[in-house]
């Protein structure tokens, strides 16, 4: 069974295939800007290296953020627009379950452009959003570790026992509010 | 020939939408899901929160849009999206889900510009008599086009500041009025009568227009009549201005037809929903003796089926885009 996970949270397109929940290969990209010029054709030239279809997934795995806006909207309509085109089950995991993924720390942390987004490792779900200015104070008092390579052959087996979402109802997570909008 | 059908897709700014249209000509289902109750709230479109309602409807209006025209994708023959101009995180949305419904289903990419769309409402249900000339009138443009055939775009004139929906939205907001603005200037406007004084733009040869110095004159007006403590009427200030911009609008039209003989006049964009410049330009027309085409008012507004129409002649010229395709928000059609 082929699965594809599909992440652009931050700079990095990461698009990685799975066989039988065993990583076959990734790719991993650092791009500057215009990830959506990207995305596509190296999501394209990984299933075709590997003598693939689109119709040989059989799953789709995203990360839905928090992050990059544009970047999680890009992954997040990309993988729904997949799941539901191919009827296949989707399962969707956030950036702190992602960087989670190989580590012990107590404190993980997801880099954004102008700060960090912070959760617990025991309450995942309760993500908090820090300004660059204010999380140097929180790494003043806390032990935290900034895990840029997360073990992304984990990923099917953390989803093991999750259920498959309705892809219309797989969305972005923000958290961090809107300039302007959410202020005061 | 086989029929062509194509599925359309528009996310440039504050309407999910799409569309199945065959032959470039006939709309078989149309879907928009229009954000506009939301940006009311803020007084106008919020972009980023126009490009997280793409992203939570997109997959959704597939779904109706499919339903409606009792079709799968498989059926169609292209993909089509609007790719320019717009808010960059809303084009994103469209343009990424084309490309999946391109990848998946096999069938061409083809990159719309949002503009084309809107002239090529005029296509909708009808034909286009070239050679003709279309005025674009919208939020962010306000142009005089000849086209000779398909995709000749010959820019005779623009706004040289404004676009004329951009000032109606002003206007409505100095007038006090809710987002969107260009209805309810219209319909304060017809109860009013044009009493107040405003300055005549670009009364000059030329073709271009421009709408900046009447949106400043109204705003000083209001500006100074609560200064003084006078009481602004509202219905006859809308209808002055309606006068002065639609009078740039006529005169130009009027201008423009003089120096290029042409079969047709054709309005489009958002602000040819309104009602009184359909009117202006019946007459303009008559005067020129051409034809005159003006777009139902579903297709004024933004839609898919515009972009399902202006896809037709880039799937016959096999013009095609490729995954690499990027949004972008300042890209002159012209």
């Amino acid at each position: 069974m082929w699965s594809l996970f599909i992440d652009t949270h931050y700079k990095n397109i990461v698009i990685v295939l799975y066989k039988d929940d065993n990583l076959v290969d990734m790719i991993n990209k650092e791009v500057k800007k215009d990830h959506s010029v990207f995305i596509m054709p190296l999501l394209q030239d990984l299933l075709t290296k590997n003598n693939l279809t689109v119709q040989d997934l059989q799953a789709i795995y995203v990360c839905r953020g928090p992050g990059s806006f544009t970047g999680i909207r890009l992954c997040v309509t990309i993988a729904k627009t997949l799941a539901y085109t191919l009827n296949i089950p989707i399962k969707s995991l956030t950036s702190l379950e992602l960087v989670s993924l190989g580590n012990n720390a107590f404190y993980l942390v997801v880099k954004e452009n102008n700060g960090v987004f912070i959760a617990e490792r025991k309450n995942l779900d309760n993500i908090k959003y820090y300004s660059n200015l204010e999380y140097q104070e929180f790494k003043k008092s806390h032990e935290v570790l900034e895990n840029e390579n997360p073990l992304y052959q984990e990923i099917p087996l953390y989803l093991k026992n999750k259920q498959p979402e309705n892809p219309h109802a797989v969305n972005p997570l923000y958290i961090k509010g809107i300039s302007g909008v959410d202020d005061n | 020939m086989k029929d062509v059908y194509i599925l359309a897709i528009e996310s440039s700014c504050d309407e999910t939408s799409m569309a199945i249209v065959k032959n470039g000509c006939e709309v078989v289902s149309m879907v928009v899901n229009t954000q506009m109750d939301t940006h009311a709230n803020y007084g106008g479109v919020v972009p980023e929160i126009a490009s997280r309602m793409h992203a939570e409807n997109i997959t959704i209006v597939l779904e109706e849009t499919l339903r409606q025209a009792k079709m799968k994708v498989e059926d169609v023959d292209a993909i089509a999206v609007t790719y320019a101009p717009g808010l960059n995180g809303s084009l994103l949305v469209g343009i990424e889900c084309a490309k999946v419904l391109s990848l998946v289903y096999n069938k061409p990419l083809i990159a719309v510009n949002h503009l084309a769309g809107h002239i090529y409402a005029n296509h909708i249900d009808k034909e286009m008599n070239y050679p003709l000339l279309a005025l674009v009138v919208s939020g962010g443009h306000t142009d005089l086009i000849l086209m000779h055939k398909d995709y000749d775009f010959k820019v005779l004139g623009r706004t040289l500041d404004d676009a004329v929906g951009e000032c109606y939205d002003k206007v409505a907001r100095v007038l006090g009025l809710k987002y969107p603005g260009g209805p309810n200037v219209e319909r304060l406007a017809k109860e009013g009568h044009p009493t107040y004084k405003l300055p005549i733009m670009m009364n000059d040869g030329s073709l271009n227009m421009s709408f900046s110095g009447l949106k400043s004159a109204v705003i000083n007006l209001v500006h100074n009549e609560t200064q003084r403590g006078k009481q602004i009427n509202t219905s006859d200030l809308a209808c002055s201005f309606e006068n002065a911009a639609l009078g740039e609008l006529e005169r130009k039209t009027d201008l423009a037809l003089t120096k290029y003989p042409v079969k047709e006049l054709i309005i489009a964009g958002g602000v040819s929903a309104n009602k009184h410049l359909r009117g202006i330009m019946e007459e303009v027309s008559k005067k020129h003796q051409v034809k005159l085409s003006v777009p139902a008012f579903k297709y004024c507004t933004d839609n898919a089926s515009m972009i399902g129409a202006a896809a037709y002649p880039l799937f016959l010229q096999k013009k095609f885009a490729t995954y690499d395709l990027n949004a972008s928000s300042h890209l002159d059609l012209y």
